[in-house]
């Protein structure tokens, strides 16, 4: 175990270093191969198409060195744990992520969380009716939501909400150490919407796992037995039926803490996504880089924590 | 037995008629609206809703002798800033937030009052008294009661001539707009230099006697007072250190910025609130639900919702604005070859317009009108309405000839471009951006306009949506080489100090975003006509130069104004006492001029 666990993470941080070096290359060499670079945009908001301002440009941004003396300045950087400063405020970007990370993971987790407690006991619910009225709503309600998107969801509450009920969203955003009622009241809405469309997924995987687990053998040792019918269900084939969803869960929670721009535009909250978004429109480098580097190493560790995860759920697992 | 299992039963066909009753029920609860709507139009006559409506539109009342001081304003802003330094930042946003509300400045626009809108006559700000010993030169002599933040480095240190000085040597080297004011930055500029004579009086030179200096000087986009300290002693992109009514109390990214009254600031009674609060809500829906939820206490709600919503919350107060004095411009490509080299074509263009079913679907102007709300319209011309003094109405004789260009008249562009030689029809590129700069209604203004040149065929027109910094910009935006495009562009607009900052931006051969082209070589009247009233010092003569300028535009068509507008309507919360009574110039400039006369009326709180 110790074994595989060394060897994975030496893969992890192969892996992140080949993220920085794809990513540098795609937006300071491809990018501007075909685009632009940031030089190119700020001279642009001057309205001039001037070699002499571009050049003065690249040298007050930094941008002005070798591309691999750059790359290496940037890798120094993560190591010490400095993502640089950003291009248009100068504000360093870790402490930006600092601030930000947690706004977003929260979203993604408790959106899963709420995801999952929607959608597990649906699907095991539509299982066990299987093709009787409460698979059908269940299926139906699961197909609906796979097809609204959750941001459309999210106006159309909002909107509803104030018409009928003058209800709207908190406005204040604040973090949960400096006032964890207001936060919940502000996080409590965006991440249940967001958990809404991975759960509609869910619901169909988990009724697919448990239809097929049912049908086992050791199940209906269970039932002849005599143990009863919740004790089969969630002793028996719940715990079995987990496995690939613990993998899409895993392998969720960084494209959910990442997808979140659009939920964070709407409730004003001041997480990666908006960031993210409004640095690409600038080109501003340092947050781009940063804010990619931080979601690929949450992919990658969500990765093999899902592996490892194995070997407590299925017994049978060993690495 | 086993392909009986999915036969449907009648009960299984019973469940599938519900939840299919039950879908259409949430469908029609969803979007089935129209019928209900006609059932509760409301039937009474004109003159009844017109009365109904006098009663809650707002008279302006001046109830600053009644105010209680205390309070924040609860607003909203749709949009961050890309940093906070108004001076050089490569964005007009710190210029329209922190540069607008902390920064002072040399003048300051004299507010409207009541039912007399701002005319962009000035007062001092940090400006005490000024004198124009000769027509290049202007001698400014500085307040001595003008103090900056008391937090450090600046600890409530005297604004003086030296900050000043910095402050331009700082604009004309680094700021966006720097090429319309300084003649370092562009030779055709009005001003030379700024500098202190003593620490309290200013020297401004000139290139040529330029009679909107003054209110050149007034405006938040151009020059701006920083200390001296933000070079080193603090980081003005992050922090700002201002002389101005409010300060930053508080702003976090992507959040909220906190505006509070500068308690040092030189007129002590003002402001009457504590202060000014804007969380960021770029989503529209979700400002109009927190308006509702009265969160909010101003928000600009769109034409089309106003009037149910004023319906479903009888207490908002009702403001009829003032014309706008913004005004986009549809421009062509002046390529060697180009149809619109041809003025017959231009011409055509502007003829494909139907300019009222234009205002009225975007002013949402037969509903306000049918709902007794006293809604008006304009046409522009190639000055904008809302230029009460300059404007010249292309639906009145005063434009002259040109006024026909302005008339819905598709047969007359048929047999103009017949006459051009294009009677098969004019093939061209109908260029527009669509990524949100410009706003989330900007690209159907371009999709309407699109469809109403092209609605005869006799353009047939080819969608271009370019990126915007890398393409629009350089390109279509600023025209280092005029006119170097094909087709049709459709622009935006951008804010101006004054009637003579828009003509020399838009229609001066030297500018870097005119708009009439030919290969820089502009119109040579169109030249002298603006740098004339450049220099008229006498308002009434600079009034007739504009006019007869308008009049030559029409008739050429060098571009196509924007159709037209309306003046439409603010809806706010009762308790925001003195909103629509002093009158800001400009809105981006209200902070120093009019917000500090708002103040908070408890009484009427039912938040």
């Amino acid at each position: 175990m110790a074994a595989y666990f060394t060897r994975r993470l030496m893969l992890a941080l192969i892996t992140l270093l080949l993220v920085t070096l794809i990513v540098f290359t795609l937006l300071r060499v491809i990018v501007p191969l075909v685009y632009a670079d940031a030089a190119d945009i700020i001279a642009a908001e001057y309205g001039r198409q001037d070699p002499a301002l571009r050049e003065q440009l690249k040298r007050q941004y930094g941008l002005s060195s070798s591309l691999p003396g750059q790359y290496l300045e940037f890798v120094g950087g993560l190591l010490r744990g400095d993502f640089g400063k950003s291009l248009f405020n100068g504000r360093s970007v870790t402490g930006e992520i600092k601030d930000r990370l947690p706004v977003s993971i929260e979203l993604g987790f408790v959106g899963l969380i709420a995801g999952l407690l929607m959608s597990v006991p649906m699907g095991v619910i539509a299982a066990v009716r299987q093709d009787r009225w409460p698979d059908y709503v269940l299926r139906t309600l699961a197909i609906l939501l796979n097809a609204m998107p959750g941001f459309w969801l999210a106006i159309l509450i909002i909107t509803l909400g104030s018409v009928w009920f003058n209800w709207a969203p908190p406005l204040d955003f604040a973090y949960l150490h400096d006032d964890p009622i207001t936060h919940l009241k502000i996080m409590a809405m965006p991440a249940l919407l967001i958990g809404l469309t991975p759960s509609a997924g869910l619901v169909r995987l988990m009724r697919t796992q448990m239809l097929e687990v049912m049908r086992q053998d050791y199940i209906r040792t269970a039932q002849a037995k005599g143990l009863t019918g919740r004790s089969v269900i969630v002793r028996h084939a719940l715990r079995n039926a987990l496995i690939p969803i613990v993998t899409v869960v895993g392998l969720s929670l960084p494209s959910l803490a990442a997808g979140t721009a659009i939920f964070e535009s709407i409730f004003g909250l001041p997480g990666m996504g908006r960031y993210l978004v409004s640095a690409v429109g600038n080109l501003d480098y340092p947050v781009i880089m940063g804010t990619n580097v931080i979601f690929a190493t949450l992919i990658v560790f969500s990765n093999l924590l899902v592996d490892l995860s194995y070997t407590f759920i299925d017994p049978r697992i060993r690495f | 037995m086993e392909a009986n299992r999915y036969r449907p039963t009648r009960r299984a066909a019973l469940r599938g008629a519900a939840m299919f009753g039950a879908s259409a029920a949430f469908i029609a609860a969803c979007g089935g609206g129209d019928k209900k709507a006609e059932e509760t139009k409301d039937s009474r006559p004109i003159e009844v809703k017109q009365e109904e409506v006098k009663s809650f539109l707002s008279t302006r009342p001046d109830t600053g002798a009644q105010a209680v001081p205390g309070g924040v304003i609860q607003g909203l802003t749709t949009a961050d800033v890309t940093n906070l330094d108004p001076l050089s930042s490569p964005s007009f946003t710190a210029a329209a937030s922190a540069g607008t509300w902390v920064y002072s400045r040399l003048f300051t626009y004299k507010p409207g009052y009541r039912d007399q809108p701002a005319k962009g006559d000035v007062l001092g700000d940090i400006v005490e008294k000024y004198e124009q010993p000769e027509p290049t030169k202007l001698i400014l002599k500085l307040r001595n009661d003008v103090f900056f933040d008391e937090r450090p480095p600046t600890n409530k240190r005297a604004v003086d001539a030296q900050d000043v000085a910095f402050s331009w040597k700082k604009f004309e080297s680094s700021n966006i707009n720097r090429t319309d004011v300084a003649t370092k930055a562009n030779p055709t500029a009005p001003v030379e230099s700024i500098t202190a004579i003593d620490n309290s009086t200013l020297e401004v030179k000139l290139a040529y006697p330029y009679s909107p200096l003054l209110s050149m000087l007034a405006f938040n986009r151009y020059l701006v007072i920083m200390p001296r300290e933000s070079d080193g002693g603090f980081d003005p992109r992050n922090e700002v250190r201002g002389s101005g009514a409010w300060r930053l109390e508080n702003y976090q990214r992507s959040v909220k910025f906190e505006y509070r009254k500068n308690p040092n600031w030189h007129s002590k009674q003002k402001p009457l609130v504590e202060g000014f609060d804007f969380p960021i809500v770029p989503e529209y829906a979700a400002g109009l639900a927190q308006f509702r939820a009265k969160r909010v206490w101003y928000f600009a709600v769109r034409p089309e919702d106003q009037i149910q919503l004023k319906k479903d919350l009888p207490e908002l107060v009702v403001l009829q604005d003032e014309f706008s004095r913004s005004m986009q411009q549809i421009k062509f490509g002046f390529r060697p070859g180009s149809p619109f080299l041809d003025e017959r074509v231009r011409r055509a263009v502007s003829m494909m317009f139907d300019r009222d079913q234009w205002i009225d679907s975007f002013g949402n102007l037969s509903a306000f009108k049918d709902a007794g709300w006293p809604v008006s319209s304009r046409y522009h011309s190639h000055v904008s309405s809302g230029e009460e003094a300059y404007w010249l109405d292309p639906q009145k004789n005063d434009l002259g000839e040109g006024a026909a260009n302005f008339k819905y008249n598709p047969g007359e562009a048929k047999k103009l471009l017949a006459a051009a030689g294009f009677s098969g029809g004019v093939p061209a590129d109908f260029t527009y951006i669509t990524s949100g700069q410009y706003g989330a209604t900007f690209p159907k203004y371009a999709e309407v306009a699109m469809g109403m040149i092209g609605a005869t065929g006799d353009f047939k027109l080819k969608q271009n949506n370019p990126d915007y910094q890398t393409e629009y910009l350089p390109k279509y935006w600023y025209l280092t080489n005029a006119g170097d495009f094909n087709g049709i562009c459709f622009g935006a607009y951008t804010t101006f100090f004054d009637i003579s900052g828009y003509l020399k931006a838009y229609y001066h051969s030297s500018s870097n975003i005119q708009q009439i082209g030919f290969g820089k070589q502009g119109d040579p009247r169109v030249d002298s006509l603006v740098e004339q009233q450049e220099r008229e010092f006498d308002a009434a003569k600079r009034v007739t130069i504009i006019k007869d300028l308008q009049r030559h535009l029409a008739t050429k068509m060098y571009t196509i104004p924007w159709p037209g507008q309306t003046a439409g309507f603010t809806l706010y919360w009762p308790w925001l006492s003195n909103r629509g009574t002093h009158r800001a110039y400009t809105a981006e400039t209200a902070p120093q001029e009019v917000l500090q006369t708002w103040w908070f009326d408890k009484s009427k709180y039912t938040g």
